[in-house]
């Protein structure tokens, strides 16, 4: 097991004329299972293969255990990477593709089968494993490239995507696999991926990227209660959080007004002074809006224009003048296309955001 | 009236039946959505409806015409497809407008009514402030958008849409299927939709039809899809997580039904279920076998015993959601789920005690394999 440190760490593919990744710095310790998340062309891939020895790093050192890597090789590095892209070795067997790592550094032909099969029941490869990889679907490829990966017992376990091309059921119990052979192995785990789902509910603590550049790092829970930005706040959730635009009065309220009325909520703190007269963007989640069949002092009146059922809950997409807001709510709620409603939030779910850095002000109770 | 009546249609490709006697009726105005698995022949009753392949044995009907015989161009139909085809050297406006520059003189509309159709269609879907850019300009959610006006900027009786939405990141496609809806409730449109998306499925439809291998497994309301499959398959195709489903015996112990899962557990079945559990239930030697479904949503997991119907299972892992938490428990064949409450702790190996809500339970006879 190794610890992971990144310091101040640059890549650029044009000596230097742009970056894939900007300064970024962390720690992952050891044992850790940490996400990369971000959007594509984020630089979380970059950043991986950098971590992995197949990226040369343009500026900054890395770390294992406190010693700079920078110029080891992956092999003396010890970590193993699957990729989203399998990259398995045509012309041998799945078996033969798993046991390749631990024959290759000279593990017997006994312990070799021995440790394969066991990979091959955690990760559900055994009807399988006789076959060539051509012959597969995509989603068993990238479990055997999971398997290969994970039996060599690797320092530093990098994985790339490597759920992005499984059915729904089958993501759902790889998804658990991976997590409990985290748990019982305790290796130090990075993990790259765009699913924000996948990053919150498998790492312990997630990097979420933007061009190049860290823009938080923390738990899910951090990062869904105490987002830095509003790309932070709007990346994290599903569906996105809303955000709508208001104005700060001197008393500590924000004041929206639609519907040619002024509607005040109070902010979850006295923080806003600065930005007396100014506007501040408000977020709120989908699953905190407070629907009211009529009037209320606070409520913004809207008009909800579509009603997706979801089985077990209701998303409704909710008409604000000429823009429009998320709400979820539970199944049995009973409402209508095209009826008036008016909304608001409790101020511990409210997030207040500058409007032009989109730096975070207020996050709700969290403050 | 668009109205369209699919009576017994039979496809076969070789020797391979496509579609095996598929007879359904989607009402005028109707959001009807065909949902299955890749292969069932979902897309294959779109084209033979749009008249692109014909028919083995059967009927179709537009507005109770029957146009089996009738040449694909005279169907009014319009039909739209995952991968957008949009013309590289015209501009957004040019391509929208294209279908509208009809060669028939007397369809020919002028360029006040052109303009007034793609300015409505483009507002509705968001994409009115992108007329004069060419394709390579846009990103792959907007050319998507572009796609589905071009579609529907004609007007014709029914529109054919074969997974309009499928390849948007999970973001765009929670905007693209409010969007869709809205505009679907707004012009008062037939459609019939292809998709694999449960999710699309549930929320745009008003009813659904769930096909399998060729064959219809059932026709309902989102509602009745979701709340009363019929089937095992059905059952499995929508939800997320998905239903637990889990192979057992039926068995009386001192005057008492029992389900016994092959492994792992049992628990007393109410007795106003016994009725039901026995219709599905298959007779072998003697023994009754049987499959039970029940949601994560309606699975309970307690530290303490909560019941006499409550069992024991070891935690496999936990995981924690955005909005939920997921308890996985290992049984032979498959995966047990059960949501609970994220402020909750389960150890790896605990064992905890799991209750079924058995006003959620439901009784199958086994049509799926089951893997993990």
């Amino acid at each position: 097991m190794s610890s992971v440190e990144a310091r101040d760490l640059w890549k650029s593919y044009t000596q230097g004329a742009s970056y894939e990744v900007k300064g970024i710095n962390f720690q992952c310790v050891e044992g850790e299972f940490i996400a990369l998340l971000g959007p594509s062309g984020c630089g979380k891939s970059t950043t991986l293969r950098m971590i992995a020895g197949l990226e040369e790093i343009s500026k900054g050192d890395l770390l294992f255990n406190g010693t700079v890597v920078n110029n080891q090789t992956p092999r003396q590095r010890n970590v193993a990477l699957a990729f989203e892209s399998y990259a398995l070795y045509p012309p041998l067997t799945v078996f033969e593709n798993i046991a390749f790592p631990l024959r290759a550094s000279g593990m017997t032909r006994e312990q070799a089968d021995s440790e394969v099969n066991r990979m091959a029941d955690w990760l559900e490869l055994r009807d399988i494993l006789k076959r060539k990889p051509s012959g597969l679907s995509g989603g068993q490829q990238q479990r055997v490239s999971l398997a290969r990966a994970l039996v060599r017992k690797p320092s530093v376990l990098l994985l790339d995507e490597p759920l992005s091309h499984m059915d729904q059921r089958v993501r759902f119990s790889i998804r658990a696999r991976i997590r409990r052979i985290h748990d019982d192995m305790s290796a130090t785990t990075i993990y790259v991926t765009h699913d924000q789902e996948e990053a919150v509910s498998l790492a312990d603590k997630i990097i979420v990227m933007n061009q190049g550049e860290i823009q938080q790092i923390g738990t899910a829970d951090d990062l869904t209660n105490k987002p830095v930005n509003e790309f932070v706040a709007g990346f994290i959730g599903e569906p996105a959080m809303n955000f709508i635009k208001g104005t700060c009065d001197n008393n500590g309220n924000v004041v929206f007004k639609y519907g040619g009325t002024a509607i005040s909520w109070p902010a979850p703190s006295k923080g806003l002074k600065n930005y007396v007269n100014k506007t501040v963007t408000v977020g709120f989640r989908p699953d905190k809006v407070r629907l009211i069949s009529n009037a209320v002092p606070d409520g913004i009146k809207a008009m909800v224009e579509v009603v997706e059922y979801l089985g077990e809950e209701k998303i409704l997409t909710i008409k604000i003048e000429d823009f429009y807001i998320k709400a979820i709510c539970p199944e049995i709620t009973k409402i209508n296309e095209n009826s008036e409603i008016w909304f608001n939030c409790a101020t511990d779910d409210m997030h207040v955001f500058d409007s032009t850095s989109g730096k975070a002000l207020l996050n709700g109770k969290a403050g | 009236m668009a109205e369209i009546k699919v009576s017994n249609v039979v496809k076969k490709y070789g020797g391979m039946v496509a579609l095996n006697r598929v007879s359904f009726e989607c009402h005028d105005g109707e959001f009807f959505t065909l949902l299955g698995p890749s292969g069932a022949g979902k897309t294959t009753i779109l084209e033979i409806i749009a008249g692109i392949k014909k028919p083995d044995e059967g009927d179709v009907y537009i507005g109770g015409r029957r146009i089996n015989d009738i040449p694909l161009y005279d169907r009014d139909v319009a039909m739209a497809f995952e991968y957008y085809a949009l013309y590289p050297h015209l501009t957004i406006y040019e391509n929208i407008a294209f279908p509208l520059k009809s060669p028939k003189k007397k369809e020919r509309l002028s360029e006040k009514d052109i303009d007034a159709r793609i300015q409505q269609i483009t507002q509705l879907l968001g994409i009115d402030q992108l007329l004069h850019r060419k394709p390579q300009q846009l990103s792959g959610g907007q050319k998507q958008r572009v796609s589905l006006a071009r579609a529907m900027v004609r007007r014709p009786k029914v529109y054919l849409l074969d997974e309009p939405i499928a390849h948007l990141d999970a973001k765009l496609k929670v905007s693209a299927r409010s969007t869709l809806k809205k505009l679907a409730s707004e012009l008062g449109i037939t459609i019939i939709y292809v998709t694999h998306d449960w999710r699309e499925a549930l929320g745009l439809s008003d009813r659904i039809l769930v096909l399998r291998r060729g064959k219809i497994q059932q026709i309902g309301t989102p509602r009745q899809i979701y709340r009363s499959p019929d089937s095992d398959f059905v059952a499995r195709l929508v939800g997320d997580p998905p239903i637990n489903l889990v192979d057992g015996e039926m068995i009386d112990v001192n005057g008492r039904s029992y389900f016994k899962a092959d492994r792992g557990f049992e628990f007393p079945i109410w007795s106003k279920l016994i009725e039901q559990a026995k219709r599905a239930a298959r007779k072998d030697n003697g023994k009754s076998f049987v499959r039970i479904g029940v949601r994560p949503s309606h699975v309970k997991v307690s530290k303490e015993k909560e019941s006499e119907e409550s069992f024991q299972l070891p935690v496999y892992v936990t995981i924690k959601e955005s909005r939920q938490g997921v308890v996985m428990f290992e049984l032979d064949d498959s995966f047990f789920q059960a949501n609970f409450d994220k402020s909750q702790h389960y150890d790896v190996k605990e064992k905890v005690y799991v209750n079924i809500d058995q006003s959620n339970l439901f009784f199958f006879d086994k049509t799926i394999a089951l893997s993990k």
